[in-house]
């Protein structure tokens, strides 16, 4: 069978939708499908593209495909009889980021709201026939699905690429890891000052590159500040999937506590394909589909003393520790974040 | 300088239109652009191109590159301030296969209407480039005829020059190439009937249908070819298909009637082998001059058996023709500098 | 070109007659099928006839690369021809400018469905005029009051079709505030066949004597202002000496006609007036060619055209019209205009004057028979048919992408407010005009 994944581009951008796209394209092969990535140029500056960038996807035909699977506004208006979406956001500056400082609509001006109308519009008169045929890729995007446009669907966990290179194994040593790209708001430097209340001898490992050199300077920064030179090491620079690998394999436990994300993060995957228990906080958005308090992994309120806690308890109870790890991977099993599902799931 | 290579293509269908695409983006980033690719899917059905078209024309991409590059029809409708096409084939069945047996149509006036407005459209999107290239005269031909545009040809070069080399000059013909009916590699096979050497033939591609394979294993058993004619009938691998080009006689590449002298052609000069090719094969003249990198020949078994035991008799010639066709390459500029400098200029 | 021609063909239908001619002059440039969903007996044709279904004719017509259809205001014949034309967009042919009586029959008759034309009207007019339309038509002499030229409910009629055709600048002038496709105006072809073939096994006796003879055909109407000659006649003694007047017709209307007898006695015209009824068309071809000037007077005239002009011209007769409607645009030269606001007086003017000057009605027959020779020639009339089709053909495919993107705004309704559809349009013509 024959699978196009449809989505968006724009030009010199390459992040999560994409490398989900390539990923899901990746897979639908290995699974014996012939399948390839399809993209729509969208712009959104200024805001009447939007809608030219809607009306060329309409006007446009794909042929030779036996499904498409559509990922983002608005390319999965593209016209197929056999359609399915993999909803990873509508266009939000229309719904739930209208009215704050994110929106892109004034109220008060007459043409923003009939495209922001227009857009709300065409959401509700394309998607209302494919019931059945959504999924999402997280339960917050299904709730907005259903809030504002009424339509349900259904959550299809994004799973880990590359799954085969992680195995449970039987190290565990005495750094808790956190594996991310470094900003504010994934909130790292609240992991280092977490380590000035801990008591235990658990250390903590952060690995990636800063968004911007200002971010990294921030770590080592607090790093001084709280004085945890001997238990914090941050390794401020891209590192390789074999790296993160070996990192992980010898790591006590994970750690990902980023601020109020859709979706719980490829971090919590990865801790849980080497077996390991992760920390996240209860503000953390996401995380708490898969990291559950006391079974895979601690959930704590957002704050230092809190995470300290957490990770005197992950070293100091070090069975449970391992339990907790080795009890990842089946619930990923049990909530269907499996490829095995979710290539089920999309072509049946 | 930032630019985007623009084109359509068929999902799940690879080829010379896309090849080309891909390279170019590749090439472009090597010479220190920044360059990115849109592919975007287009329907050759009379019944939507125009609102194809005109989707095509919705897209922004005038203010996310400073250059676009638009290849395969009809993503040149793109709006760019900087347009430059790189025009490789039109909506063929609209124009010079218009009336013949290729062109499958309904005889009614509605279509004719349509190809009147398909042509609209592209002599509207010409008029909007800054500058318009092909990739042989015969397109450029038809886009004088057709549309009234002087372009001339920047030749596509083989993605990587420096994988081909020259071991030796051996005792076989290769044909590298997919095989099918319009390749003709079946003339080639029918050939050895009637050579008078020791020259042996090696033909190596998937073969697009059963019947095509059977045609050719029916001429070589009917005929008793088996020691003489070698058929690989796979996908080979980028390595394999150089070493036989290193080590073969000559080549071979005699397709019916296409528009550019195809990419095995070059591939061949690459290793310093001389190309057959045939009078009524198209493009191939451009690139080959008849007894100086290789010979055009007429369509016929027999007078390509003449050939190729020329060549197996004169070793020496095969080996001066075959440095001719590395020269010829430089002669035609069919290199990435100039390609990337047409293009970036 | 292969059309594919919508039609009543029955012999009795004047349209069906107008098809007839038209459709085997257009068959010289293109190939026509006949299209008619009537039993009976049909016109005799060249071209192909296909007795079709509407449930089922538009797989048919797939095949053809146009169809047209012929409207007119008479339900029992076009209603088949109307649903189709809701279902399959084609070239429509407008015979009339009000389809009144169509729309009524077609909901209260075709249909069964009074709310139907209810709502029909409703959406027009409004609905007190629909309500007050409801209430006459329960009541026939306040129905025959009323002016449909302001309730035509032919509005609505061209919002399926890819192109219309009428017959008249007249008609073309009404339309055009309702209709925003292509429009062509191309005049009646000649229809004559039956006028000039005398046939001599029938013995006529119809016109008395030497007088000039006035006729005046058709279903005996007040707007045919045949009380208008009868009086003219009556006041003027010297002219109904000259002249008799005979008046062919079914005479339905009891109320007018008693008015007509009425009138006929208290002038004494029992001999120079004569009121026939029905004849039967062979010796109606008798009284055409007898006739020396034939009334055509319509007031108010509702018709798009008028197909006995054609052939009365045609035949080099001289016709009596008001300077009305598509009447006004005859050439002065070649008809006899009455100015309705004045009629008596002209009338009677024009009268006089032809009794006093022979000259002028065979000077104006004259100019009439050449005029139609020209204008109403059935190879012109099919030239320019064809000329049209193939313009509307050749725009097919806009309008259609037109429409298809019409129909992605319709999933953003309040997308009129913003500049995409002024964008898409200015788009289309840049690429494709």
């Amino acid at each position: 069978m024959k699978i196009a994944v449809v989505n968006n581009t724009v030009p010199f951008l390459y992040g999560g939708a994409e490398f989900l796209a390539d990923s899901l394209c990746g897979k639908l092969k290995e699974y014996g499908f012939q399948s390839c990535v399809i993209k729509f140029p969208f712009s959104w500056v200024p805001k009447e593209a939007i809608l030219d960038s809607i009306m060329a996807v309409r006007l446009n035909q794909i042929c030779n495909c036996d499904m498409v699977i559509a990922l983002k506004f608005p390319a999965y208006y593209i016209e197929h009889p056999n359609k399915k979406l993999w909803l990873l956001h509508q266009f939000r500056q229309a719904y739930d980021l209208h009215g704050t400082e994110y929106g892109m609509f004034n109220e008060n001006d007459q043409k923003d709201m009939a495209i922001r109308q227009a857009i709300i519009d065409m959401d509700n008169r394309c998607l209302a026939g494919m019931e059945g045929r959504i999924f999402t890729n997280s339960g917050v995007v299904s709730q907005r699905l259903y809030k504002y446009n009424g339509i349900s669907s259904e959550v299809l966990y994004p799973p880990l690429m590359d799954e085969s290179l992680y195995s449970v194994g039987d190290t565990y040593g005495d750094y808790i890891f956190y594996p991310s790209r470094v900003n504010y708001s994934k909130r790292q430097h609240m992991a280092v000052e977490a380590m000035k209340y801990t008591r235990s001898q658990v250390k903590l490992v952060l690995a990636g590159k800063g968004d911007s050199p200002d971010d990294e300077k921030l770590i080592f920064r607090k790093i001084e500040e709280f004085g945890v030179q001997n238990k914090v090491t941050y390794l401020n620079r891209f590192i390789s999937e074999q790296e993160k690998v070996e990192l992980f394999c010898g790591a006590l436990g994970g750690i990902y506590i980023p601020y109020d994300e859709d979706s719980y993060g490829y971090v919590t995957l990865e801790g849980f394909h080497a077996g390991k228990a992760m920390i996240s906080c209860l503000d953390a958005g996401g995380t708490d589909v898969v990291v559950k308090d006391g079974i895979t992994g601690y959930m704590t309120e957002p704050t230092p003393q809190a995470l300290a806690e957490a990770m005197d308890k992950m070293y100091n109870d070090r069975k449970k520790t391992i339990e907790m790890g080795k009890n990842g991977l089946p619930l990923l099993e049990k909530l269907g974040i499996t490829w095995d599902n979710v290539i089920r799931r999309l072509t049946e | 300088m930032k630019i985007i290579i623009a084109s359509t293509i068929v999902p799940f269908i690879e080829g010379g239109g896309t090849f080309i695409v891909d390279w170019l983006a590749q090439k472009l980033n090597e010479y220190g652009h920044q360059a990115d690719v849109v592919k975007l899917p287009f329907v050759h059905d009379y019944r939507t191109v125009m609102s194809q078209m005109l989707g095509i024309r919705m897209y922004h991409l005038e203010n996310e590159c400073d250059r676009l590059i638009a290849i395969r029809t009809p993503s040149y409708l793109l709006k760019h301030p900087d347009k430059y096409l790189w025009f490789i084939h039109h909506y063929r069945e609209m124009y010079d296969l218009w009336g013949t047996q290729y062109e499958q149509f309904p005889r009614n006036n509605e279509v004719v209407a349509i190809r009147e407005y398909v042509k609209r459209a592209d002599d509207f999107a010409f008029k909007e480039a800054k500058k318009i290239y092909t990739n042989s005269r015969i397109v450029s031909n038809r886009l004088k005829k057709y549309n009234n545009i002087i372009a001339d040809p920047v030749y596509p070069p083989v993605l990587n020059p420096d994988q081909f080399y020259c071991e030796r000059y051996g005792d076989y013909i290769y044909y590298s190439s997919r095989i099918c009916g319009h390749k003709r590699q079946w003339l080639a096979v029918e050939a050895m009937k009637y050579v008078k050497s020791d020259v042996k033939l090696i033909i190596s591609g998937k073969s697009e249908t059963e019947q095509e394979a059977r045609r050719i294993g029916t001429i070589i058993s009917e005929n008793n070819l088996q020691n003489k004619v070698t058929v690989v009938d796979s996908w080979v691998s980028e390595q394999e298909k150089a070493d036989y080009y290193a080590n073969c006689l000559a080549a071979i590449y005699i397709p019916y009637d296409e528009d550019s002298y195809g990419y095995p052609s070059l591939e061949a000069h690459h290793s310093q082998k001389a190309v057959i090719s045939c009078t009524d094969s198209g493009g191939t003249d451009e690139l080959i001059v008849d007894g100086k990198n290789g010979f055009l020949v007429e369509p016929d078994p027999k007078q390509l058996a003449v050939i190729f035991d020329h060549l197996y008799e004169n070793k020496k010639m095969a080996e001066k023709m075959g440095q001719n066709g590395l020269a010829r390459i430089q002669e035609l500029n069919i290199t990435w500098d100039n390609v990337i400098r047409r293009f970036t200029e | 070109m292969r059309v594919a021609w919508f039609t009543p063909f029955g012999i009795k239908s004047a349209i069906g007659r107008y098809s007839k001619f038209g459709a085997d002059a257009l068959s010289k440039y293109a190939e026509v099928d006949i299209f008619t969903s009537d039993k009976g007996e049909l016109h005799k044709t060249e071209c192909r006839l296909v007795q079709y279904k509407v449930e089922n004719v538009c797989d048919q017509l797939e095949d053809y690369d146009i169809v047209v259809y012929n409207m007119g205001d008479n339900s029992a014949y076009h209603s088949d021809i109307y649903e189709v034309m809701q279902k399959y967009p084609g070239v429509l042919i407008n015979h009339d400018i009000c389809l009144h009586n169509f729309m009524r029959g077609y909901y209260l008759v075709h249909k069964n469905d009074s709310m139907g034309l209810f709502n029909l009207m409703r959406d027009i007019y409004g609905s007190e005029t629909a309500d007050m339309l409801m209430e006459a038509g329960m009541n026939s002499d306040e129905y025959g009051q009323l002016d449909f030229r302001k309730y035509s409910l032919s509005e609505h009629i061209g919002d399926n079709a890819i192109g219309m055709i009428v017959h008249s600048h007249y008609h073309e002038d009404y339309i055009k505030k309702y209709y925003r496709g292509d429009l062509a105006v191309i005049a009646l072809p000649d229809m004559d066949d039956g006028l000039t073939s005398l046939d001599s096994s029938i013995s006529f006796n119809g016109y008395t004597g030497k007088k000039k003879h006035i006729l005046t055909v058709g279903n005996v109407n007040e707007n045919k202002r045949i009380h208008s000659i009868i009086k003219i006649l009556g006041q003027n003694p010297e002219l109904a000496e000259y002249y008799d007047y005979t008046v062919i017709g079914s005479q339905g209307n009891r109320n007018y006609c008693n008015y007509l007898e009425k009138l006929i006695r208290q002038y004494r015209l029992e001999r120079s007036v004569k009121l026939l009824g029905f004849v039967n068309h062979k010796e109606l071809a008798y009284y055409y060619q007898g006739a020396d000037l034939i009334s055509n007077l319509r007031f108010p005239a509702y018709e798009g055209a008028s197909g006995s002009i054609v052939e009365q011209m045609s035949i080099g007769k001289v016709c009596l019209v008001c300077d009305t409607g598509v009447y006004s645009e005859l050439e002065d030269s070649t008809v006899i205009k009455v100015d309705p606001v004045n009629e008596e007086a002209c009338l009677k003017n024009i009268l006089f004057d032809f009794m006093k000057n022979a000259d002028l009605i065979r000077k104006t027959g004259e100019n009439a028979k050449e005029y139609a020779l020209v204008h109403f020639e059935r190879d012109l009339y099919a030239k320019k048919v064809y000329q049209f089709l193939k313009q509307v053909i050749f725009k097919k495919p806009i309008i259609e992408l037109a429409d298809k993107c019409a129909t992605e705004f319709l999933n953003m309704p309040g997308i009129y407010e913003c500049s995409l559809p002024e964008y898409v349009l200015q788009e289309m013509y840049d690429l494709f005009n």
